[in-house]
């Protein structure tokens, strides 16, 4: 079997970084979702011991669901709509060409264009 | 011997040569003949005793105080191993950088590879690197066979210049051949893939503690039932 060649081992190189960073980002929504559960854990404990309301927990629990809901919806959002499927650390933004058009202008007259009158 | 890492060079310093102020140093300011090489790159036997003989001659250097060379000592040898040493690195971290760019979208804005020219000086200096080993060691085989006592320091940064010499080697096949890019990437593609395996060992532990802290979550809230 004949060796690689450079362009099929930098394409090799390519895949492997991009799975790499996948990982580390599935990584940072694992680390967050141990965070969210660690609090829950430590808030129910207390709620338990009857240190807190279950008002009072429920009050810290929400926005620490919210928080991790957000991070996991915009990081697989991001991945799989906007970013790069080839260079991680490029953005494919959805060109949007209406917004870009510029309004119509009114014609000017053809005595008026480029010769200002004496 | 470990050699002090040297953080502030640029591209003009790979083409450096070493300067000792007694003005003696093992390898010559310019490199080597292919006519004083072997098929396989190393020195010549009578190139080396030609270095070897011109250690015992007299010096010709109008600024020594003395009519014969000064001996050199074992600090001044690690010393120039060092300078070379610690420019092969640097071309060699500026060669994987290059390739790394190359790998990039900004490729394309950047036409001509620098990694060629971080290549080339990578191999020059490499093949210094191995002149200044194969040296050193004629030398302390010289030494050896004199009948006066060698300096016990002189053996073992010989001995440490043998290790460094296999380490050599194994680089040799890798930035000497046709296809250096392609065995760079290939080495390149062995370390993704060891991130790879380290994520994935990461990944693993996340998910347990994440398991062991939901059964807590459930249970604890469980039992407050």
């Amino acid at each position: 079997m004949s060796e690689p060649s450079a362009d099929t081992t930098k394409r090799i190189y390519e895949m492997n970084e991009w799975t790499v960073q996948n990982k580390k980002d599935t990584l940072f929504v694992l680390s967050s979702l141990f965070i969210a559960l660690s609090t829950l854990l430590l808030l129910t404990v207390l709620w338990r011991m009857g240190i807190s309301t279950g008002y009072t927990a429920a009050i810290y629990a929400v926005p620490v669901v919210i928080i991790f809901v957000f991070i996991l919806i915009n990081r697989s959002q991001y991945t799989n709509r906007i970013r790069d499927q080839r260079y991680w650390n490029r953005e494919n933004r959805p060109k949007n060409v209406s917004a870009l058009q510029l309004a119509l202008c009114p014609k000017m007259p053809q005595d008026a264009q480029g010769q200002p009158s004496q | 011997m470990s050699c002090p890492s040297v953080t502030n060079l640029t591209d003009s310093d790979l083409t450096q040569t070493y300067y000792h102020e007694s003005g003696h140093t093992i390898l010559p300011s310019a490199s080597y003949e292919t006519t004083d090489r072997t098929i396989h790159g190393l020195l010549h036997p009578s190139a080396l005793s030609n270095v070897i003989a011109s250690f015992s001659k007299p010096s010709t250097s109008q600024s020594a105080k003395s009519t014969q060379r000064a001996p050199l000592s074992v600090e001044d040898m690690i010393s120039e191993f060092c300078f070379y040493h610690a420019r092969y690195t640097y071309a060699i971290q500026k060669v994987v950088d290059s390739l790394r760019k190359e790998a990039s979208p900004d490729a394309l804005k950047t036409p001509p590879p620098r990694s060629v020219f971080y290549l080339k000086h990578a191999q020059q200096l490499h093949q210094r690197l191995m002149d200044f080993i194969q040296t050193v060691q004629e030398i302390t085989q010289a030494l050896q066979n004199t009948s006066q006592p060698v300096d016990p320091a002189m053996i073992t940064f010989s001995r440490d210049l043998q290790n460094q010499q296999g380490k050599l080697e194994q680089q040799k096949s890798v930035i000497h051949s046709n296809q250096a890019p392609a065995a760079l990437y290939k080495q390149m593609v062995r370390y993704s893939e060891e991130k790879k395996r380290r994520s994935d060992n990461l990944l693993h532990l996340y998910t347990f503690l994440n398991v062991v802290a939901l059964g807590l979550l459930v249970y604890v809230y469980k039992a407050a039932e």
